[in-house]
């Protein structure tokens, strides 16, 4: 094979490269020994591989932050729901005792009938997370959780209305009160009229088929309650599963010669991958994140 | 964006100069605020601003070990990289269900990487006893 003839100018250019690359290496290892380095003017390559440093942990730490976010919302939603089926168990019960009741007791349970309806609705309304409430309107709210900068993934949550109004469908709107949802349903069962005074004005023929309509509504509520739930808990599954965040960052590196492999770790396998990162550690004088010195201190400040 | 604590004197940050003392010290601070966390979980507050601090850290490390860039032989990016990925899964896990006793895996490896982290490899000077006084190793370069 022929020699290579280098032309002055190229063994020049090349001296030049060989330069930088020494100069790219000792930024380097001053990086990883804590340098600090101030603006772009001190060092730009320091700098700018420094900003892209924490760049990239903001990134995550916003993706991260999401995904805490989204579970903190999903959490509350999910734990109003189950007060929500306890309610509804209480309804049915109060309903189902105006059935034997006396007249004075069926105008307790009148009151107690659209207090608890009413209490659904306020406890319902302190669902919401920073602003958020998943389970009190029908739809103009929802929660997106995205789970990378690089792919488009991400989860989206419909809210879901779980007011009175809306479960109990007799009339009255979304927003009616407890009072008017049991107008509206005694209406709907009770041709006789009167609502408004509540148990005591149905009718002693029409009782039981009228209370039994109410608690066929109320059980309708109950697994519309029970599905948004359910919907509510794979949800927050699907985010439990869905955080991973390196996975596409580590694909863009290995198409580079550098070939990482990322193990998905279980708590044994975590352990072993400890006990071999602390060897492989205490035998080379190396940090993770050494530009990022400050940001570790000031986390515990 | 977190609560201030009253940081006890046992747990004094190191001086600045230092990464692989400063990154020792943050994981142990972070064990240790995790297992004070495990002790007393009634303080949901408490328990998850401590997984939420030492997630934040692993994030720092997370990004650090992924720069294309990054001066630490591949094995130990892919072990730190593993490790990072396997505490999101797991945190993200506790932040669903917060019990206690998930943070025994969180303590324990960051105890492993911190002592990895404050042994002296061959050939260098070992960090001083005292953390908080000692000066920074011989091999820091303070001026530019």
């Amino acid at each position: 094979m022929a020699d290579i003839k280098l032309t002055a100018t190229s063994r020049a250019n090349l001296l030049s490269l060989n330069q930088t690359t020494d100069l790219a290496n000792r930024t380097q290892s001053r990086l990883s020994t804590g340098l600090k380095v101030g603006s772009a003017i001190d060092d730009a390559t320091a700098y700018f591989a420094s900003k892209s440093l924490s760049d990239r942990s903001s990134d995550f730490a916003t993706r991260k932050g999401e995904i805490d976010q989204g579970i903190s919302s999903l959490k509350t939603a999910l734990s109003a729901t189950e007060s929500a089926d306890k309610i509804l168990k209480q309804l049915k019960g109060v309903a189902i005792s105006a059935k034997t009741a006396d007249t004075a007791t069926k105008a307790d349970l009148t009151k107690q009938f659209s207090d608890l309806l009413g209490q659904l609705n306020s406890l319902l309304g302190d669902a919401s997370y920073q602003g958020t409430n998943l389970i009190n309107n029908d739809g103009d709210q929802k929660l997106t959780v995205r789970f990378s900068e690089v792919t488009t993934a991400e989860l989206t949550v419909d809210a879901r209305d779980l007011r009175a109004g809306a479960l109990i469908t007799a009339g009255g709107g979304a927003s009616a009160t407890g009072s008017e949802i049991l107008s509206a349903l005694l209406a709907a069962a009770n041709s006789a009229g009167a609502q408004a005074a509540g148990f005591s004005a149905i009718a002693a023929s029409r009782l039981i088929t009228t209370i039994d309509s109410i608690t066929a509504a109320v059980d309708t509520a109950v697994s519309a309650v029970r599905a948004t739930a359910s919907n509510l808990g794979s949800n927050i599954t699907l985010l439990q599963t869905r955080s991973d965040f390196s996975k596409n960052y580590i694909n863009a590196l290995t198409e580079g010669s550098d070939k990482l492999t990322l193990a998905d770790l279980n708590e044994e396998g975590a352990n072993l991958v400890a006990l071999q990162t602390r060897q492989q550690l205490a035998l080379k004088a190396l940090s993770f994140a050494g530009q990022s010195e400050q940001s570790v201190l000031s986390l515990f400040n | 964006m977190y609560p201030t604590q009253r940081r006890p004197a046992y747990s004094k940050a190191p001086p600045e100069g230092d990464p692989r003392r400063t990154e020792g010290w943050a994981l142990t601070e972070a064990a240790r605020r995790l297992a004070e966390a495990q002790r007393s979980p009634e303080n949901n507050a408490a328990f998850l601003d401590a997984v939420r601090r030492n997630w934040r850290l692993w994030t720092i490390f997370q990004a650090g070990v992924m720069a294309p860039d990054s001066p630490l032989p591949t094995e130990l990016r892919a072990n730190v990289l593993s490790l990072s990925n396997f505490i999101d899964r797991h945190t993200v896990g506790i932040l669903a269900d917060p019990l206690p006793e998930k943070l025994d895996i969180l303590i324990r490896i960051n105890r492993e990487i911190a002592a990895g982290l404050l042994t002296a490899p061959p050939g260098t000077t070992p960090p001083a006893p005292t953390p908080s006084q000692a000066p920074p190793s011989g091999r820091i370069n303070h001026s530019a």
